[in-house]
């Protein structure tokens, strides 16, 4: 099987700290006239990412305040799907008029367990941390403060993988009409890669995937050996008879149609022994494992499901079309810190700290063994 | 670039040389790292003798030169001793 690193659904709940040195510190510089005035039935916090240059627009469904503790707590709805709590940490003046925000905090909720909601929350917290400053704006009530969250870097790398294989459950779903709900203990490896072969699948038709062999079963005659002579030597094992091609993904049969595939790097593995029982020629039936060389194989489905031509509302493609930035402002942090391990450094400080440590012998005895007693022992010390 | 394009969906790792280039900011590691990431959505993993190399040039350093340790700010590092 196809090795893939298994994924665990992120949580959503922690809470993530904008600015979490001024909480108890200096003021985000927003003070809020008290009884907040000029709420309307349907009042929005906006959250505006000039990094990107795009906002989310929300709206709120309840505020709650607790102004004696210094609390105010924002509910809104962000999308179906997706909840999203703004708690203000403040101070309320002495004469009771003004509070003055001193800090603030995002926690966000899925109340679906939806791939859609996961792919809004995932997106959310991608731009939440690769942004830097981000504006809260609540006109109804005059907040309007900028900050910046504090999410680390591999977080935020799980987000997006996270997002990807989201975006992949609601391509699915849009092109067959399923409608998955999402794992509580995440995703096996083997889920990853039927995911992905849908996807692709559904949105390339044809495509490069995982392959590590194909078993045939071939009379032991002339032609047998004719035909795997000419696949070992020609490193092509051309395509097989269509199968109808079905996968399986959280619980539900995703059917994909007839599929054929071709490995343009095959050989055939122990090559001359299975000449050799194809050589009897008795007409028995001799198995025998084509591989790639690369582990992979082209694949066609050409009838698998297909996705309508707008598939997504405009606030879904809106976030959809964020992934290259997204990918591309992350990369852009790596790529800063890798480089800041040079930073500041003279020619012969980046050549005396990139040097490579000369290994003699002893370098890869395990700690604390004895070598000799090893060695007795006929122990193997690497 | 001295890898050739790996087959889809495989994880890969980097090595020391490599490793070196990134922190050089060469172009072309800085194209394949962008690309890994826009595909697989994850950075390519070190390996444990990547990290080794890389902290062995630290610590040599550190041992020849002591006093530029406590001359200088140390610049930020993507490693964890």
């Amino acid at each position: 099987m196809a090795t893939y690193i298994e994924i665990a659904r992120p949580s959503y709940q922690p809470v993530q700290i904008i600015n979490p040195n001024d909480v108890s510190g200096a003021s985000l510089g927003a003070t809020l006239s008290v009884p907040f005035r000029g709420v309307t039935s349907e009042p929005y916090l906006y959250v505006e990412f000039p990094t990107f240059a795009c906002w989310l627009e929300a709206s709120i469904i309840e505020i709650e305040q607790q102004l004696m503790s210094g609390v105010v707590s924002i509910q809104v709805t962000l999308y179906d799907g997706v909840a999203l709590k703004l708690i203000l940490n403040g101070r309320l003046s002495e004469d009771g008029t003004e509070f003055s925000v001193l800090g603030a905090a995002l926690q966000t909720a899925l109340t679906e367990e939806r791939p859609r909601s996961d792919f809004v929350a995932a997106t959310l917290n991608a731009l939440l941390g690769l942004s830097g400053k981000v504006r809260l704006h609540i006109p109804e009530i005059g907040l309007d403060v900028e900050s910046s969250f504090d999410i680390s870097l591999l977080d935020i790398s799980q987000k997006l993988q996270a997002r990807q294989t989201d975006y992949r459950l609601m391509v699915i779903e849009r092109a067959t009409g399923l409608e998955f709900v999402m794992p509580t203990s995440g995703f096996s490896g083997e889920e990853i890669g039927d995911i992905s072969f849908a996807y692709y699948a559904i949105t390339e038709r044809s495509f490069i995937h995982v392959l590590n062999y194909v078993q045939l079963l071939t009379p032991a005659n002339q032609e047998s050996i004719d035909i795997v002579s000419a696949i070992d030597k020609s490193g092509v094992l051309p395509s097989l008879p269509p199968k109808l091609e079905t996968r399986t993904i959280l619980g539900h049969s995703v059917r994909l149609g007839p599929q054929t595939y071709t490995i343009e790097d095959a050989y055939v593995e122990n090559f001359d022994s299975v000449l050799q029982e194809l050589a009897v020629a008795d007409g028995h039936e001799v198995s025998v494992t084509v591989r790639s060389r690369g582990n992979d194989a082209v694949y066609y489905l050409p009838q698998a499901p297909q996705l309508p031509d707008s598939p997504w509302t405009p606030e879904i493609q809106a976030l959809v079309d964020l992934e290259s930035r997204l990918d591309a402002e992350l990369v852009d942090r790596y790529n800063a810190l890798a480089a800041a391990s040079l930073a500041n450094l003279t020619d012969e400080e980046i050549a005396a700290v990139t040097e490579r440590p000369e290994l003699d012998e002893d370098a890869f005895l395990i700690n604390g063994t004895d070598r000799n007693s090893n060695q007795d022992e006929g122990g193997d010390n690497t | 670039m001295p890898i050739e394009p790996p087959p889809p969906g495989t994880s890969l790792v980097v090595d020391n040389d490599l490793f070196q280039d990134w922190r050089f900011s060469q172009p072309y590691i800085l194209a394949e790292i962008r690309d890994y990431q826009s595909r697989l959505k994850m950075l390519p993993a070190l390996t444990s003798m990547t990290v080794f190399e890389a902290l062995g040039g630290l610590r040599m350093w550190k041992s020849r030169a002591p006093f530029l340790m406590n001359a200088r700010s140390w610049p930020a590092m993507p490693l964890n001793n």
